[in-house]
């Protein structure tokens, strides 16, 4: 079974197309590292697909079932982290991923349980009337990453995981992703670190301008063995400006 | 236990109000709080309890005549659609953030009911909703065979207020993501707020004195007085008040058959507020359009920059934008009835300008709370804290007197005020912006909170902080109307002088006390940081 479908899915502002007619589908259990320079359009195809943006034009299934249609049923089975993150920061973490696991029909005891699971594995110790808006960076994202693992979903998207993570935990949330994805759960990640989508991420998707440059298996779309790096500067281009004229 | 998303997001609410009362005020200032507020409730609620609840029994005694559903029903509109109308402009509201909401499996029509609940946890809904009740039980204990409807009338009062309180709110947001639009609306709003309040005022003599009433302007005010009452036949309040009428009669099929008007146009309007809500949560945010160059940077001195840098900060936040309805309601909610009430209609000139000076208090007493996370670049830059806060003062004087000039067009189109009156209400108004922002450079650094820019919501100023407005507020408009008054009274041509000298001791009285002010905050710079960085 397919668990996402994009067909020719596209996003206007104005008139600038931020996603360009992309199609692509992953089947369940698959790991996508969505690549592409600042402004490329990955953040734009996450919030569509999780819901957040309506495309212009195109079409999105989950798990078959068609967004547009089904948002709710859709947004059961997603887990998100977006960008921004997106928190309720005049809460405390606890009370924050109560709040998120009642909105997915969570018991309050499995909620709490599962809270102390992903706390203890993400080295998160926060204070317990520490408000959310007092934490570091850090730890915003890892209850972020939290409210979106909770409720068990089928579907993981994670704009910028490893961004503003220490090394340790950085280390433990792949271990997690890589056991949920054995677990069948598939995975899309965005990253600009493309040393860790290259070990984690069997499957890739370059963006650029809003078009899709390339998708397919890592192995398969490097030709002669080159890096993932020199893959990316050669589909979406690049050049040596120089040094600083002043220095 | 499973617990449903509506309760959910009814918990959340009263987590992040108690959670943001600590943050600002700390444990023993929280305490303090809750028993103040105890005790005024205690005594304010009980007062005014009793107080509409007699009004309630008077009205009950008086149930059969002819006026009396026509006067209830006003009463009732003056809560449901005038309280909604001041708790959606005051941003009264209560709502979480939507960013949050976005990514969950909520139905459109589980959010709103919450929201819409949550909004009586408000000062506003939770008086005029006590006020209400005293007034209905009061009527109710006078006539027990109205008692069976009084819930039911009650509850469609409070809830015509929170349903207009979240549909205002809703629309003043969209509305103010446009300016163009915003100011077809304003000018739609002229032409209405002018046609009901009767036509043009005639213009003044040159006396402040009252001129005595003559037999045109009595039979002009009877036949207001008729219209009125007409259209107050259509109210759906009306004819809720009427089924209490018909309850005492014994016609009960009549009397519930009364109710189908008001709930039919209470569930309109949740359709509405919840189709806004809906728009809104799907909203999406468009890339800014490339403006022509900015120039935040090129001064002559620090403040100046600031000074600019706050007015563009203001001017682009939607709560800033949304003061420029403020002249417009100034001039129909305040000013036309004034007009109308006293013969004295000069006094409706400063009480206008006196009024626009004070609904830019959230910015006044709040002025690094737009700056959020930018705060932090603010204070890292080479500049001295008395010339933050100058800045900060020139970009608020920059917003309110843009307000200050629209209000004097307003009042020069529509009413042909005397230029020597609208001068002096500017400068009346001058006085009170400074007195005003001299007190908010204390509480800036006190209790500062981050203000939310596309958004006019959950943009009020923590609590301890609104009472002291309040109270500065009636001290200002009191010390310099008072000044305005005995002036006007005594030596009419002295005005101008007078509030001339008045704005020069103020703004020498404020530049004084500068350093006092900029010396505190030098002091909590890491308070600003840590609460808004």
């Amino acid at each position: 079974m397919l668990a996402l479908e994009l067909d020719s899915l596209t996003k206007r502002f104005g008139d600038k197309a931020a996603v360009d007619d992309v199609s692509l589908s992953l089947e369940a259990g698959a790991f996508l590292g969505l690549l592409g320079r600042n402004g490329a359009g990955k953040s734009t195809t996450l919030k569509m697909v999780t819901g957040l943006l309506k495309p212009t034009s195109g079409r999105i299934r989950v798990l078959g079932l068609d967004l547009e249609a089904d948002s709710l049923a859709v947004k059961r089975q997603i887990g998100a982290m977006p960008e921004d993150m997106a928190l309720l920061d005049m809460l405390t973490g606890p009370q924050y991923l109560r709040f998120v696991g009642r909105m997915y029909g969570m018991p309050d005891a499995l909620i709490d349980g599962r809270r102390e699971e992903l706390f203890d594995k993400l080295d998160l110790a926060v204070l317990p009337k520490q408000l959310i808006a007092d934490y570091s960076f850090g730890m915003k994202k890892k209850v972020a990453l939290c409210a979106a693992l909770i409720h068990g979903p089928r579907i993981v998207l994670l704009d910028e995981p490893f961004e503003g993570i220490d090394p340790v935990t950085s280390r433990t949330i792949k271990d997690i992703l890589h056991s949920l994805q054995q677990c069948g759960v598939t995975l899309v990640l965005t990253s600009h670190i493309l040393e860790v989508v290259e070990r984690l991420c069997p499957l890739i998707a370059i963006l650029d301008d809003g078009k899709l440059k390339g998708f397919g298996p890592l192995e398969e779309l490097r030709h002669g063995g080159e890096s993932l790096e020199q893959l990316f500067v050669n589909l979406v281009g690049g050049s040596q400006k120089g040094n600083l004229s002043w220095l | 236990m499973v617990v449903s998303p509506f309760r959910a997001l009814l918990a959340a609410h009263s987590q992040t109000t108690w959670n943001q009362s600590v943050r600002e005020l700390g444990r023993q200032g929280q305490w303090a709080l809750v028993l103040t507020v105890l005790v005024a409730a205690t005594f304010g609620a009980g007062m005014l309890l009793v107080g509409t609840g007699i009004l309630g029994w008077v009205l009950g005694g008086a149930l059969d005549r002819p006026i009396l559903p026509l006067v209830l029903g006003g009463m009732l509109t003056a809560v449901g659609f005038g309280g909604g109308l001041m708790g959606g402009v005051l941003g009264g509201a209560r709502q979480l953030a939507w960013e949050s909401y976005r990514g969950f499996p909520l139905r459109t029509s589980t959010l709103y009911g919450a929201e819409l609940v949550a909004g009586f946890g408000d000062l506003l809904p939770l008086a005029l909703g006590s006020a209400t009740a005293g007034l209905l039980v009061g009527l109710g204990l006078r006539v027990p065979a109205t008692l069976p409807l009084v819930p039911l009338v009650w509850l469609e009062t409070v809830l015509t207020l929170l349903a207009v309180q979240l549909l205002v709110e809703g629309l003043a947001g969209v509305l103010v993501r446009r300016l163009r639009t915003l100011l077809l609306a304003l000018g739609i709003l002229i032409w209405l707020g002018s046609t009901l309040l009767g036509g043009r005022v005639p213009a003044k003599s040159g006396s402040t004195t009252a001129a005595p009433i003559s037999a045109v302007q009595v039979e002009r005010l009877r036949a207001i007085g008729t219209r009125i009452g007409a259209a107050m036949e259509f109210l759906p309040a009306t004819a809720s008040a009427r089924s209490l009428l018909l309850a005492r009669q014994g016609r009960w099929g009549a009397a519930v058959g009364a109710h189908i008007y008001p709930l039919g146009l209470l569930a309109l309007l949740m359709l509405m507020g919840a189709q806004v809500m809906h728009r809104e949560t799907e909203a999406e945010r468009r890339p800014e359009k490339a403006t022509r160059r900015q120039r935040l940077w090129s001064f002559r001195h620090p403040a100046e920059g600031i000074g600019r840098l706050h007015f563009q900060t203001i001017m682009r936040s939607h709560l800033g934008r949304f003061g420029f309805l403020m002249p417009l309601m100034t001039l129909v909610l305040l000013k036309g009835p004034l007009t109308h009430l006293t013969a004295k209609a000069s006094w409706a000139v400063p009480a206008a300008f006196a009024y626009l000076s004070l609904v830019g208090n959230n910015f006044t007493f709040n002025q690094f709370g737009l700056d959020r996370h930018g705060v932090k670049g603010l204070l890292l830059l080479p500049v001295a804290a008395s010339d933050l806060l100058k800045g900060k003062l020139l970009g608020m004087a920059g917003h309110q007197g843009l307000q200050a000039l629209l209000l004097v067009g307003l009042l020069g189109l529509v009413d042909r005020t005397r230029p020597d009156l609208l001068l002096a209400g500017v400068l009346l108004m001058a006085c009170i912006f400074l007195a005003q922002a001299s007190v908010g450079q204390w509480t800036s650094a006190w209790a500062p909170r981050p203000m939310v820019m596309d958004s006019l919501k959950n943009n009020n100023m923590p609590f301890a902080i609104g009472l002291l407005s309040i109270a500065t507020s009636g001290l200002w408009t009191g010390l310099y109307g008072g000044l305005y008054a005995l002036t006007a009274w005594l030596a009419p041509g002295w005005l101008l002088p007078v509030l001339a000298l008045a704005f020069a001791l103020t703004l020498a009285a404020h530049l004084a006390l500068l350093p006092y002010a900029a010396a505190f905050l030098d002091r909590r710079r890491e308070v600003l940081v840590e609460r808004l960085g």
